[in-house]
Order: structure tokens, then sequence, then C-alpha cells
């Protein structure tokens, strides 16, 4: 059985290249153009994992993850913020809104499939 | 007659030179000031012409990246599609005798595949982009703000040669103070990496 998970970015290929890296890992990702998309494209769906850009327009990264977080169903939905920034503050900013990773782009397929491994339980 | 604002810069020059050699005499003065404040004039007006066809062309640029990327990727995911057919359709195949084994056109087939991670990555330099061409669109936009601000030094736009009051150079003052609080705000920028090698990776 296929595992499912959302994808966040507002950038098109960035969007189908992580869809890409995962349905090679047996996923069956969704994808959102933003925070508030991926909101709408959650609804209350189990998700096994959430990959998330930082700056979107719309609403951002962290309020996504914030709000994600907010929903009871999603409490320990592994979050992994995928983004070009790479500061510090930024990275703590992430971690207090609830994410589970931090991945600087560019990301590499293998590496990122190895951190999914990691953080997606197995069933 | 001048071409612009360097022919301008020239111009003033002279006018203050002559000024000079008058020592001080009043009649190439109004000559100098005149083309200061032409001088002026037209530095506002090719600077906001520059910003307005700048941010068109950062627009356009990313645009242009977007559709390239999404074209590859499109290109690359039918690539790689096909490929994966034809490994399935090779391993379902039956072997036949005296025939070089099929299995070893899957087996490029899949090594083409598994190298697949490298473009992945490539593709990703459109996000990347993007991001530094948005930056530099907000600094230019900030900038801007200075460039317009300065159009306050006319005041009164019936009488261009009024004098500058205490109350315009405050006002003057407080936004160019602001508008460097918002410059170094846009100071951040979100991409720092100098290549497409990946980046590093933080479990909490």
């Amino acid at each position: 059985m296929s595992k499912s998970a959302l994808v966040v970015d507002d950038s098109a290929t960035m969007r189908e290249m992580v869809s890409y890296t995962l349905k090679q890992a047996g996923f069956e990702p969704l994808v959102g153009k933003n925070g508030q998309d991926g909101l709408e494209q959650l609804s209350g769906a189990p998700m096994d994992l959430i990959i998330t850009d930082l700056n979107m327009p719309v609403m951002d990264g962290l309020a996504f993850i914030k709000a994600v977080r907010a929903r009871d169903e999603y409490k320990f939905t592994p979050i992994l913020m995928l983004t070009t920034e790479s500061q510090a503050d930024m990275k703590a900013q992430g971690k207090a809104a609830g994410a589970t990773g931090w991945l600087v782009k560019p990301f590499n397929p293998e590496m990122l499939l190895q951190v999914i491994a990691k953080v997606v339980p197995k069933t | 007659m001048t071409t612009g604002p360097a022919g301008d810069v020239t111009a003033a020059m002279n006018a203050a030179a002559d000024a000079a050699r008058w020592d001080g005499a009043p009649a190439p003065m109004p000559d100098l000031r005149d083309r200061l404040y032409l001088l002026r004039d037209e530095v506002h007006t090719t600077l906001h012409s520059e910003f307005d066809t700048t941010a068109v062309d950062l627009e356009q640029l990313r645009g242009i990246l977007a559709d390239a990327a999404e074209k590859l990727s499109a290109a690359f995911c039918v690539m790689t599609g096909s490929l994966s057919e034809l490994v399935r359709l090779i391993e379902a195949a039956p072997a036949t005798p005296g025939v070089a084994p099929l299995s070893e056109v899957a087996l490029i087939a899949r090594d083409i595949t598994s190298r697949t991670g490298s473009t992945v990555q490539s593709l990703q330099f459109e996000d990347m982009a993007t991001q530094l061409l948005q930056h530099v669109g907000r600094r230019l936009a900030t900038l801007e703000l200075f460039s317009k601000d300065m159009a306050i030094l006319h005041p009164h736009p019936d009488n261009p040669r009024a004098p500058l009051t205490d109350e315009v150079l405050d006002d003057l003052f407080r936004r160019l103070d602001l508008h460097r609080t918002e410059l170094l705000a846009v100071g951040r920028k979100t991409v720092q990496q100098q290549s497409l090698d990946s980046g590093g990776i933080e479990l909490f």
C-alpha cells in the first residue's frame, strides 16, 4: 500500500522534482502551491509525510507548519522544511513552529529518501 | 546641448568652472543653477525609467526561467517514465536463444534511470535563481523609494526654485531614515548557495 505525502512549494519545478522522488519511494504525493493551498489539500486526510518550502506567497512555510500542527490529526506527522535558507535563526524558527527536519536546497534525491526513511514510521 | 545626466554633469561642471573664472560675478550663476536643477530632474527621470525597465526585465527573466525549467522537468518525467516502461517490458519478455540477452539493455536503462538524481538536483536551479531575482527586485524597489523621495526637493511644482524649508528637509530625512530601515530589512538574502551541490540536512 502506497503512502501519502503532501508537497508544498511555489515553484512548479520543485513540486515536480520532489513528487518524482517521492513516487520512486512508493509515495502518492499531493501538491500545494503555497501554505494556504497546502492546508486545503490536507482537508483532514491522513498524511504520512509533509514537505514544505519556507518562502512562499499567500502563506509561508512557518505559518503553514503552525497551522498544520494546530490540527490534532497532524500533530505527529513528519514535516520536513525544504528551503534555500540555511541561517541558524531561520532553522530555530522552523523547529519552534514544529518542523521535524530542515533540508537545504538543492536536495539530492537519494539523501532525501534516506531522511524520509528515518522520519516516516515503517508500516 | 546635453545628452542626458552624464552630459549635464559635464555641463554643470563647466558652468561651475566658468563661475570660478568670473570670480563670483553674477552672470554665469543662473546658468549653473539652471543646469543643476536640470541635472537633478533628469537624474530622477532617468532613474525612475531605469527602475521600471529593470522591474519588467526581472519579471520577464523569471517567466523565462520558470518556462524553461517547466519544459525541462516535463521532458525529464516523460524520459524517465519511458525508461521505466522499457525496463518493465524487457523484464517481462521471454528470453530468445541465440540473441543477446535483453537483460543487458535493461541494465543500461536501469543505469540511466539511476543517474537521474543529478538531473533532479540540477533542475532546482530555477527555484534558486527565481528567489535571487526576487531578492534583487526587492532591493531595487527599496532603492527606488530613495529616488522617489528625492522628488520632495521639488516642493512646489509651480515654483520649482522655491527655497527648501527646514520642514521639507526634516520630512525628507525622516523618509530616508525609514527607507534605510526598509533596505536593511530586505538585506537578508534567502539564497546563500554558491553551487548546485546538495545542501545540508538537519533533523530536530
